[in-house]
């Protein structure tokens, strides 16, 4: 009997040969057409000012400029905005934050390119700049009116409040991120013929840079091709924030007639391109003496920067997870989302999750500490359960346990218990030293809350010699979304892996995609892939049943064989080639949509998600009291991925997830001076991550409970939902500081060992 | 001159007449070889690491981990460059590669190659089989951030627990060997008919240094370049003429003398850590925090003081000992304490026709006690926020003698916290004594703040540091950054 295979396999990466020979190309890495000229951008030094004047007459003349590009050279349009306008492609008459493009200049070289930037003459005329989200809030500076923010409501909180045993109030300045993307942002235009553009994009939305680049080109979008094969990472900066990159040099190509390649140095990625959003989160809640909530008002104020870009999708995504696993009874919502003077913020994993989850722990801290009980037992007390504690804020019913049962067998496997003990003896006897573990919980929704994007589109190619050229919309930014396409697209067809390809994501190949974010890459371009295999499978079975008048339902592809019934007749190639002389299509596309989601925003009710992953960790910590320097000391990590696609993948995923969380989390310090300019801009000041902030002692185990929702072969989406596991750092770290201090103490993230120290001290 | 170099494979050596400002990495991506990335320019990332192996005096390879994208071409000279396309064989990935893979070790893949070739150069390097820390040493300068490293250790792991080298050089090690050697024999060295548009000079010994210095009296010296080339990288900012010193040969040495160690300019880091690391064991941990194995083994002592970096780590250590250094002209020669040597933020009393040539450093005599701390916000590769050094000499192991307090990112220069070294003086070393120096840490000393840390709490760490300074000396107090094992036996 057939039997089944490729999926589920730990494969490897498609592309680690490729990645370890130093083969894989990367945009800046495709070999040159002979005329390629190199672009520079020049941006604002003011958060907020006039252009009084823009004097390129000393660019121009630089060594090596062949033009020099303004908003007076776009005879099109000058507004990149993916979702609201508002984001210049170049300065024209106003700058809203330091590091907004201005003008662009390409050159023969690189460096002659960017040293030529630095003889602009910019006269400015400084305007009142917002630089803080209290700055913001103070002045009503809102993306949208005040009388339309989104607000999520149930019950009556007012009460809820009153009538509770215990209150707590609080408020919390929580960073932002920059993605850190090895690979920065990057594109490659090439002027075709009868005005057609090819861009080669480090993007996560190629469908979104076409239409994009046709508006500002002044071309229709069929003239414009994007391409991306892989990116260096994304994380969500690639999602909107590639357009100005690849759109810049699309323009710079059609107005010079050669290609242009535009690849911004480190620090110009930094300065220019948006962030995770800081947030200030404020909170007033209701608990009784066993811990549990009886109501919560909350708000959630986001420094969205200059523009909306995806900011309200983002308050949105924080607003459904400000509950994070808890249930709250009574409970007030609300998003604000602050216009300021900085780089407009944009998607990061998470996109507003995490900051909405934090919120959700601060709570759950702070509660643990009023009653001076242990954290986990009042998040238990807490966890989404029984019928009548199982619906979200926003009315979406969490129809399952998962969350309750992967608490507890973490609890056991990391033997929590004893440690808090083991931990209480040490800080006793340590007088420098302390340590502190928690464990934190982690929900997660699955779909974009934006419901149109939730659709995906494939296109299969069956070649005569039995192999598969598999597109679809979705880009590969190292997530691995090509390794579990191919896997399931061999499933589909009973074929090794090998005899399936994955090629660049292509405009011109799957139209109208929707950006690979929100987790949904593998969930529905798998699914759209499997659609177009299907229909191949079917048209060749119905003709090898045709031919040995067998019922269709007898024909199975499995083992590089075709079955009828048991009996192996022919090999998947000769089934191909026999299909092709009787002259049916080898070719198919594969559509879907995620099924039964549906949001009232106006209401504040609906179920935006599809479904939930789940996943929880339990982080150890020492700190130093002298220094407020901290390390990690154990990580214990259940995660739920369902039926996983690919487990080395997934651990890869909740690995690299959890690590990036916690850089957000410990590390990670934007800082930008009085005249809001960024001054961290480079990893000399920015501090991600680095491999001994990853403890040796990291044990990761997989939930692998079959999804309850028809998703591909049961499986769970992986990318964003581990980022938030490393909340148990953070309040470990929390916990650590609190026993130095004697009292409760608060580190509002990045807890760096300034954080820290200061929060020992009382300062 | 030229500089002549092997790349990878290859039978015959490349030369290159016109290097200029050409970083290692630029020749190579415009050379085709895109494997190595550039991913932040200043030698942070390790996306852009390459591996030189050069010949040891036994007549072996020996091999280092280099940043190219920091790295001028005067780098490579006589040597053998080998890049990540100079591993695999015929399409056959070498062992490192298929460590890499098996253990999932790339998810996007710019990082890769950089981690490839770290790796690599631990493989050549390390007897087998290696700890983790081991690997996380050899990888500290490579970042990832996608796998959150554990995968990546895990290759090392493999990788060296089952080492049976017999890659391409190691199997060609003797060939490569007497390539090298007769490339280094039969290559012209500098001359004054040099051109100028060659703008970039090697200097073998002090003469040729003097002698290129005389024709090109605005000529910057450069060594290892790793803060250097940064003005060219980061700050579009071209270079005039510059003379590399890294490989003259009497700056490149360590001669221990009655009663100091006359130190090289162009020693790295590396080898100063290695070479005192039992004399003072307090040094190495404290260095091993700065940069990443690849910086350590370019950067220079000389280059790391005359950078003139408020924050360089180096000058603390040697000032506490009551280092001197000397400084020479074509003509003559100063000798001067290094803590006279700063002026202001990134000002020195060095004369435009002056350089670093030794460090001397004198040999304490017990009883002594002497300290370094680095604090910084990532423990790996990262700029101090502060750094301090601190050293007492001590009469009957409890009264004070002298002391030197030396602090880093504390003052536009290196400084010495005289207030508080005054109040220990002639005093008991205890706990009350440095309670009260510690306390004047504050009204002495007035540091920035900055994205590293403000000014307060770099003042309660200056003062929280002479603290725990004092308190290793009466208990087993582990570091922050010490391994895991040292916590557990202090408890």
């Amino acid at each position: 009997m057939p039997t089944e295979a490729r999926k589920g396999e730990a494969l490897a990466h498609e592309s680690a040969t490729a990645h370890v020979s130093g083969s894989a190309c990367y945009i800046d890495d495709i070999p040159e057409i002979g005329g390629t000229l190199h672009a520079a951008v020049g941006y604002s030094e003011h958060a907020h000012a006039d252009l009084t004047q823009v004097d390129l007459s000393a660019v121009a003349a630089s060594t090596g400029v062949y033009c020099t590009l303004t908003a007076a050279d776009l005879m099109h349009g000058n507004d990149i905005g993916p979702v609201l306008p508002g984001d210049p492609l170049l300065a024209d008459t106003v700058v809203e934050y330091a590091g907004q493009a201005i003008f662009a200049v390409a050159g023969e070289s690189r460096q002659q390119a960017r040293r030529a930037c630095r003889q602009a003459k910019i006269s400015y005329a400084p305007k009142p700049a917002i630089l803080s989200i209290k700055q913001a809030l103070a002045q009503q500076s809102y993306l949208i009116p005040a009388d339309s923010l989104h607000r999520i409501q149930r019950g009556d909180v007012a009460d809820a409040l009153s009538t509770a045993a215990h209150r707590c109030q609080g408020e919390m300045f929580i960073g932002g991120q920059e993605h850190f993307y090895l690979e920065g942002q990057v594109a490659y235009a090439i002027a075709q013929e009868n005005n057609g553009m090819l861009i080669y994009s480090s993007t996560q939305h190629p469908s979104e840079i076409q239409i994009l680049a046709a508006k500002i080109l002044g071309v229709p979008q069929h003239a414009v091709t994007v391409r991306v094969r892989r990116m260096g990472g994304a994380f969500g900066g690639k999602e909107t924030q590639a357009a100005q990159t690849a759109i810049l040099a699309a323009v710079l190509a059609q107005k010079s007639q050669r290609p242009v390649k535009l690849r911004l140095s480190r620090k110009d990625d930094f300065c220019m391109t948006g962030k995770r959003h800081p947030f200030l989160v404020s909170y007033d809640v209701g608990f009784n003496a066993d811990g549990r909530i009886q109501g919560a008002d909350i708000r959630l104020a986001a420094d969205c920067g200059m523009s909306a870009d995806l900011s309200l999708a983002i308050v949105d995504r924080a607003m459904f997870h400000a509950d994070n696993c808890y249930h709250y009874p009574a409970v007030s919502i609300v998003g604000i989302p602050c216009k300021t003077h900085t780089a407009s913020n944009t998607a990061f994993r998470g996109f507003g999750g995490p900051q909405g989850m934090l919120l959700a722990e601060r709570i759950m801290q702070d509660i643990a500490n009023t009653l001076n009980c242990d954290g986990l037992a009042v998040r238990q007390q807490n966890l989404y359960n029984d019928s009548n504690r199982n619906a979200t804020p926003y009315g979406q019913t969490i129809e399952d346990k998962t969350i309750e049962d992967i608490v507890t067998q973490l609890a056991a496997s990391a033997d929590y218990q004893q440690r808090q003990q083991d931990i209480l003896t040490f800080n006793q006897r340590n007088r420098v030293l302390k340590k502190g573990l928690a464990l934190t919980p982690v929900k997660f929704g699955i779909s974009f809350t934006t419901t149109f994007l939730n659709q995906a589109g494939a296109l299969l190619n069956v070649y005569t010699d039995g192999t598969v050229l598999i597109n679809h919309g979705g880009t590969e930014m190292g997530q691995g979304l090509f390794t579990k396409v191919q896997q399931v697209v061999a499933t589909e067809f009973g074929i090794a892996t090998a005899a399936v390809r994955g090629c660049a994501t292509d405009t011109d190949k799957v139209p109208n995609t929707s950006p690979t974010a929100a987790s949904s890459g593998a969930d529905m371009n798998c699914m759209a892939a499997a659609m177009a295999a299907i229909t191949i499978k079917h048209r060749l079975a119905t003709y090898l049943a045709e031919r040995h008048q067998c019922n269709l339902a007898q024909v199975h592809f499995a083992d590089n064989q075709i079955f009828i019934g048991d009996n192996a007749v022919m090999t998947f190639g000769e089934l191909v080639r026999a299909a092709y002389l009787q002259r049916i299509s080898l070719s198919a596309t594969g559509y879907y949509r995620t099924p039964k989601i549906d949001y009232d925003k106006a209401n504040g009710c609906g179920r935006p998600f599809y479904y939930y992953s789940y996943g929880a960790a339990a982080s150890e910590v020492m700190i130093d009291t002298l220094t407020g320097e901290h390390r990690l000391l154990r990580v214990d990590i259940l995660h739920d991925v369902a039926n996983s696609l690919n487990p080395a993948i997934d651990c890869g995923q909740i690995e690299g997830g959890y690590t990036q969380g916690l850089g957000w989390l410990t590390s990670e310090e934007l800082h930008w001076n009085e005249a809001g300019q960024l001054t961290v801009t480079g990893p000399a000041t920015y501090k991600i991550p680095a491999v001994s902030d990853v403890p040796a002692d990291f044990r990761l185990a997989l939930y692998t409970v079959a999804n309850r929702e028809e998703t591909i072969y049961r499986s769970k989406a992986v990318g964003e939902p581990p980022l938030m596991l490393a909340l148990s750092a953070w309040a470990a770290l929390e916990n650590a500081a609190t026993a130095a201090a004697g009292k409760a103490v608060t580190l509002p993230p990045p807890a760096t060992p300034e954080c820290v120290l200061n929060a020992i001290r009382g300062v | 001159m030229s500089i002549c170099f092997y790349l990878n494979r290859e039978q015959q050596p490349r030369q290159l007449t016109a290097a200029g400002d050409t970083t290692v990495l630029q020749y190579l991506r415009e050379n085709g070889l895109v494997g190595s990335k550039e991913g932040c320019a200043s030698g942070d990332c390790g996306a852009c690491t390459a591996v030189l192996a050069e010949v040891t005096s036994a007549g072996k390879l020996h091999y280092t981990p280099i940043n190219t994208c920091i790295a001028f071409m005067s780098a490579v000279q006589h040597k053998l460059l080998i890049s990540v396309e100079g591993l695999a064989t015929n399409g056959t990935l070498h062992p490192v590669q298929n460590a890499m893979v098996d253990a999932h070790g790339s998810q996007c893949g710019f990082c890769t190659p950089g981690f490839v070739m770290s790796l690599f150069a631990l493989y050549k390097k390390s007897p087998a089989p290696v700890t983790s820390t081991v690997v996380a040493e050899s990888i500290a300068g490579n970042l990832c951030r996608c796998t959150g490293y554990r995968p990546i250790i895990q290759a090392g792991l493999a990788l060296c627990a089952s080492k049976n080298d017999n890659d391409f050089y190691a199997v060609e090690e003797q060939t490569i060997v007497a390539r090298l050697r007769q490339l280094a024999q039969t290559d012209t060295p500098p001359t004054k008919h040099t051109q100028v548009k060659n703008d970039l000079y090697i200097a073998n010994t002090v003469n040729e240094l003097i002698d290129l210095k005389q024709q090109h009296p605005q000529a910057v010296l450069v060594a290892g370049a790793t803060d250097l080339a940064l003005q060219v990288t980061l700050n579009e900012h071209p270079l005039p003429i510059k003379i590399d010193i890294s490989r003259v040969a009497e700056y490149r040495t360590i001669v221990e003398h009655d009663d100091h160690w006359a130190i090289g300019a162009a020693v790295t880091v590396a080898e100063w850590m290695e070479y005192f690391a039992d004399i003072f064991p307090n040094l190495s941990p404290y260095l091993h925090r700065f940069g990443s194995v690849p910086i350590r083994q370019r950067a220079t002592l000389g280059g790391n003081i005359a950078n003139a970096s408020p924050i360089a780590d180096c000058p603390l250590p040697l000032i506490a000992l009551g280092g001197e250094i000397i400084l020479s002209t074509a003509e003559q020669e100063r000798r001067l304490l290094l803590e006279e040597f700063y002026l202001n933020y990134k000002e020195t009393v060095l004369a435009a026709d002056e350089w670093i040539s030794t460090i001397i450093l004198p040999k304490p005599t017990a009883p002594f006690i002497f300290k370094t701390f680095k604090v910084s916000k990532r423990i790996e590769d990262d700029i101090s926020t502060v750094a301090a050094a601190f050293y007492w000499q001590l009469k009957d192991d409890k009264t004070i003698l002298q002391t030197r307090l030396v602090y880093g990112g504390m003052a536009a220069t290196p400084i010495r916290a005289r207030r508080a070294e005054q109040h220990l003086s002639k005093q008991t070393f205890n706990e009350s004594n440095i309670e009260a120096a510690a306390a004047t840490i504050a009204q002495e000393l007035t540091p920035i703040s900055d994205a590293r840390g403000s000014c307060h709490y770099r003042l309660q760490v200056a003062a929280a540091l002479l603290r725990r300074a004092y308190l290793e000396t009466t208990q087993p107090l582990a570091r922050i950054e010490a391994p895991i094992e040292e916590h557990s036996h202090a408890n």
